[in-house]
Parts: structure tokens; C-alpha cells; sequence
């Protein structure tokens, strides 16, 4: 954030506010949960887990991808496995887009 | 082990006794909307109501809660054998009033579930569009000879998050050598299924800690089966073996009658008699009394609801979250409560945009402490399947994984706690 011009962190804070109640949404209300174990984006960094792998920083590629893998058990992970088994593909791109930051 | 921490224990005896109301100016913004009361601040009314201020910057919110604080239903049984201190499990509504939500510190003592008019102890009288409530559970003390709610702190549950907590643990820590310490298990449903197993495992870590070897840990049961069953005797097998003991119900462990309180003396419905150092009788459960007294439950003294958006099957316009309502098969904990609470804020800002529902897609996951460093986990995926809420994927941590796995997950369960409690509470 700190690379960022002031103007642009400022216009673009105020889309994702914006955008916020939107968005999460769209994703319904299994997005809702993900920061139970995960911890929230974007605020406060310093409260990430330490030892629950956390989004901060992930593209939504790379979560996308990842859920995928433990969908199909080639990630063994312990809750998120149970969680992701039963997950649909829109459901994955939904949560993928929802948390993920621009590369 | 961490110390006692002063500091969070005085927030909690002045939450304790606060009352009066906490409004803040975003709320007066918001004056104009639509008005949702949210009747307790525990993990379900707290997340609901927190979510709601974020989806639907319209609507007046009042959450009507008496205890500014209290100890968590989680990590209570840690804090019981001095995994942690008190003060770590002190959480609460408190901070909600800085983020535009109306927090009175009052008790519902009425509903009207036609009007929704609902009356509070202090006197005030609040007109609502829509209730949501999250009033948890309460006591059945009727249902066993001899039992008394005035023997409650004789053999202290610790289950509802008050002074118990305090009390049971000093007893625990008075325990001798040798000890035996029975802990009577409710029949279905209740409040945290694995919570009795996790407290006799971590009573059994303490029991045993320092060499000490000759106590013993009862669990009298009124089930044949236990949430996480296999991985918790897998558990006692391995970190505990012979000290403890569970008596499900068709082997008598059912208890029958309590003989004396005072001096931990119970009958079993086997005939036995049970003498103990300590009793820990968590009695059968039903949702909390504003839930009866609103006209929300059914003959089984829970909250019957759409699983949808668990509206009231009884009464429209009310939405019952967490404990008090009949969610089978979700398990009544803190993330089912959590999860529920923010489905039902997803479908009233949706309601009130215009916009289509949301699809119920609820989470849950348990983790159960067995001794520092050795914990298990349970969860699943959950939706509406034929109109009924339905497990679309659940399971739990693997019978045959090696410690690693166990640390990791009491590595995880901590960061649990930490996140629900802020995602929660804030
Ligand atoms: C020993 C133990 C261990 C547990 N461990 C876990 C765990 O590891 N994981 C997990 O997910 N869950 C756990 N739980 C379960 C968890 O505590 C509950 O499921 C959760 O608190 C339910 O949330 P709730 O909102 O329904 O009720 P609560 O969190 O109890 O909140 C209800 C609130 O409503 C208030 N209230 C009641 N009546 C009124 C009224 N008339 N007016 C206004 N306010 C009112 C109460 O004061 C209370 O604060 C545990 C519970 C116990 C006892």
C-alpha cells in the first residue's frame, strides 16, 4: 500500500468500500465464514493467524487453485479439506475472486 | 503457563454490573431505517449484528445484551485446568457500540411476536421490524430426581460463561492426589457436543501432571455415543490410559438420582453409587427462557426455523441463531452460531435491497483440546437440501494420524479462538 500514490490508495479505498457489502453478497454466505479460522483482509494484517494459513497477499489465482487441490485431496489439510469436498466450481471462483488481491 | 491478567478481569466485573445505553452517531444515521433488534450478544447476535452494520448501512440496529462481558463457552475448559488464565476468555458486545450499533445493556423480558413490541428490564419498550435471537441455552433442572438449580454451585457446570467458570476451576485446582472427579454428561441436544470429553481429557491432564498418577476421571452418560467418540478413547488410550473412564448409557452410566450434593454422592440408573472428590453435572439444556416465553419453541423446547434463512417456523419477522434453535445437524457451537447469525444479516440486507436471497451455504468446525499440544477436530459444510438443512460434506481428523498432525491442530484451534472471538466481538 505504501508504493501507492495517495490519490489512487484513497479512490481505490473508497471502491472496495463501496464495493464491499456487494461483493460479499455475490460470494453468499459461505465467504461469511472464512475469516473465522482465517482471520480478515485487508485491515489488520498484525491479527493474521500464525499457525491457519491466512489470505494476506494471495491472488485470487492462487486461492482458486488452491481450493481446488484440496478438493480433490491432493492438499491434505485438516477442516479445509471437509469444507472444500463439497464446494461447487462457481463456489471456488466466487470465493477465489472475493478474497484474492490483484497480482 | 500464563498468569492471571488483572487487567481484563476488572473489564469484566465492571461489565459485569454496567448497564444503561451506549449510542453512537452512525447510528442516529441510521435512525430513519428499518429497525431490527437483535436480543443477545453472545457469538451468534454479536456476529449477526456486526455484519448486518457492515451489508446495510440503512437500518437501525439495537442489540439488546445484559452482560457487556463474559467468559466464552470456548476455552472455558483450558482456562479451567490453568491452560490460560481467566481473563484470556473474557469477551463480549462491549466494542459494538463504537461501530454504529445501539448495545443496551438490558435483558429482553418479553416479546410480542405478532407486533414484535419487546420489553425490556429496565422498562424500555423497543418496536421492532424484524427480532433476531441468540439467547443460548438454559438449564432443564426438573428432569432429575434429586436435582436442584440451588445445588448448581455444589457441582458447578461452568456452562453458561458466569462465575461458575471461577468456581469450578479453584475446586479443580484444590483437588488432591488421587482424586476422582465425575463428570455427568446431557442427554441430546446440547450446548457443545464434545465439551464434557474435552473437559474430562484436560482434568485428566491435570490430574496426571507432575508425575501424580492415581486419579481418575468419570464421565456418567445419559448417550450410547459422543461427538469425535473413536479420537477421544483413541486420545485417553494413549495420553491417559486407566484414568478415565466413560459409562455410556446402556452400561448404567445415566444418572439416576442425586443422593447428596454436598458431599458429590449420585446413583446411576445401573444402581451404582457414585462417591466423588468433584462433581461437574452439566444438566439436560433447552433454549433460553425469553425463547419460551416469545412463543418460538416447540414441544422439544427448541426454536423450530426455516433453514434458509432461519426465520421462525412460529412466528415471521423473527429469526432464532445459535443455541436456541433447532439446527440438527449442525452442532450448537460458537461457529455454527457465527455462521448462522451472519446468513440471516446476508438475507435481511438482501430483503431489504430488493435483491434475491442468499443461498444458505453454513460452516462449522469444532476443535477439542485432549492436553497441550494434542488436539482433534470435527466439521462439515451445511445447505438446504429439500428444504431441510442438510451436511453437504463433514468429517473429522484422521484415527490413525501421527502427533505432528494433533500439535497442528491445537496449533490451529488457538488461532480459532483468537479470530472467531475478534470476528465476533471485534
Ligand atoms: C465448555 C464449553 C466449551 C465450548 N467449546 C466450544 C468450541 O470449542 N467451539 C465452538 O464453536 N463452540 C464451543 N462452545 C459452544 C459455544 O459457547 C456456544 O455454542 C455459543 O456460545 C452459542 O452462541 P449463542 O449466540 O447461541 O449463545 P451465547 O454465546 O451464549 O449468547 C447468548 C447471549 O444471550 C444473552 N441473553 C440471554 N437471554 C437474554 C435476554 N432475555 N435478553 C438479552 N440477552 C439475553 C446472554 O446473556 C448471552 O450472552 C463451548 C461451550 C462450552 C460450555
Amino acid at each position: 500500500m505504501t508504493a501507492l500514490p495517495s490519490s489512487l490508495g484513497i479512490a481505490l479505498a473508497l471502491l472496495c468500500g463501496i464495493a464491499a457489502p456487494a461483493a460479499a453478497e455475490q460470494a453468499g454466505s459461505i465467504a461469511l465464514s472464512c475469516p473465522v479460522c482465517h482471520g480478515a483482509v485487508g485491515s489488520d494484517a498484525a491479527h493474521a493467524p500464525s499457525a491457519v494459513p491466512s489470505f494476506y497477499g494471495r491472488s485470487a489465482e492462487e486461492i482458486g487453485w488452491q481450493l481446488r487441490e484440496f478438493r480433490a485431496g491432493s492438499r491434505q489439510g485438516s477442516a479445509m479439506s471437509r469444507l472444500a469436498n463439497a464446494l461447487t466450481d462457481d463456489e471456488i471462483d466466487a470465493l477465489a475472486h472475493r478474497y484474492g488481491v490483484a497480482p | 503457563m500464563p498468569a492471571f491478567d488483572p487487567r481484563r478481569r476488572r473489564l469484566l466485573l465492571a461489565g459485569l454490573g454496567l448497564s444503561g445505553l451506549m449510542r453512537s452517531p452512525v447510528a442516529q444515521s441510521a435512525a430513519n431505517g428499518p429497525h431490527v433488534v437483535v436480543i443477545g450478544g453472545g457469538f451468534g447476535g454479536a456476529s449477526c449484528a456486526r455484519t448486518l452494520r457492515r451489508l446495510a448501512p440503512q437500518v437501525r440496529i439495537t442489540l439488546l445484551e445484559p452482560r457487556a462481558q463474559f467468559f466464552t463457552g470456548p476455552s472455558t475448559n483450558a482456562a479451567l485446568v490453568g491452560l490460560c488464565a481467566e481473563g484470556d476468555i473474557v469477551h463480549g458486545p462491549g466494542a459494538l457500540a463504537a461501530e454504529g450499533i445501539e448495545l443496551r445493556l438490558d435483558r429482553a423480558i418479553s416479546i410480542d411476536p405478532v407486533t414484535r413490541r419487546v420489553r425490556t428490564a429496565s422498562g424500555a419498550t423497543l418496536e421492532a421490524d424484524r427480532i433476531v435471537l441468540s439467547p443460548g441455552v438454559a438449564m432443564r433442572w426438573d428432569l432429575v430426581q434429586g436435582l436442584a438449580e440451588t445445588m448448581r454451585d455444589q457441582m458447578p457446570h461452568a456452562w453458561l460463561g458466569d462465575t461458575q467458570v471461577a468456581t469450578l476451576r479453584r475446586r479443580i485446582d484444590a483437588l488432591r492426589d488421587g482424586a476422582t472427579v465425575a463428570i455427568v454428561a446431557p442427554p441430546n441436544p446440547y450446548r457443545c457436543p464434545p465439551g464434557p470429553y474435552e473437559r474430562a481429557s484436560l482434568i485428566a491432564w491435570h490430574l496426571r501432571r507432575g508425575g501424580r498418577g492415581r486419579g481418575k476421571v468419570l464421565v456418567l452418560d445419559a448417550k450410547d455415543d459422543f461427538s469425535k467418540r473413536p479420537l477421544f478413547q483413541l486420545g485417553w488410550d494413549t495420553l491417559y490410559p486407566g484414568t478415565v473412564e466413560w459409562v455410556s448409557r446402556e452400561k448404567g452410566g445415566e444418572l439416576a438420582e442425586v443422593l447428596d450434593a454436598r458431599r458429590n454422592h449420585l446413583r446411576l440408573r445401573n444402581g451404582s453409587r457414585v462417591q466423588a472428590d468433584l462433581v461437574s453435572l452439566v444438566p439436560p439444556q433447552r433454549a433460553a427462557d425469553i425463547a419460551v416465553e416469545g412463543d418460538l419453541v416447540d414441544e422439544s423446547l427448541w426454536c423450530p426455523v426455516n433453514p434458509a434463512n432461519f426465520e421462525s417456523t412460529r412466528h415471521r419477522g423473527i429469526h432464532v441463531i445459535g443455541d436456541a434453535c433447532h439446527a440438527h445437524p449442525m452442532p450448537k457451537s460458537a461457529f455454527s452460531a457465527n455462521s448462522q447469525g451472519k446468513l440471516v444479516a446476508l438475507s435481511l440486507a438482501a430483503h431489504l435491497s430488493g435483491r434475491a436471497p442468499p443461498e444458505a451455504r453454513l460452516v462449522n468446525t469444532c476443535y477439542s483440546l485432549l492436553a497441550p499440544g494434542y488436539a482433534i477436530s470435527v466439521g462439515g459444510l451445511y445447505g438446504v437440501v429439500s428444504e431441510r438443512l442438510s451436511t453437504l460434506n463433514d468429517g473429522m481428523s484422521p484415527l490413525g494420524a501421527a502427533r505432528e498432525y494433533r500439535a497442528r491442530e491445537a496449533a490451529y484451534a488457538h488461532d480459532w479462538y483468537e479470530q472467531i472471538t475478534r470476528d465476533s466481538f471485534g
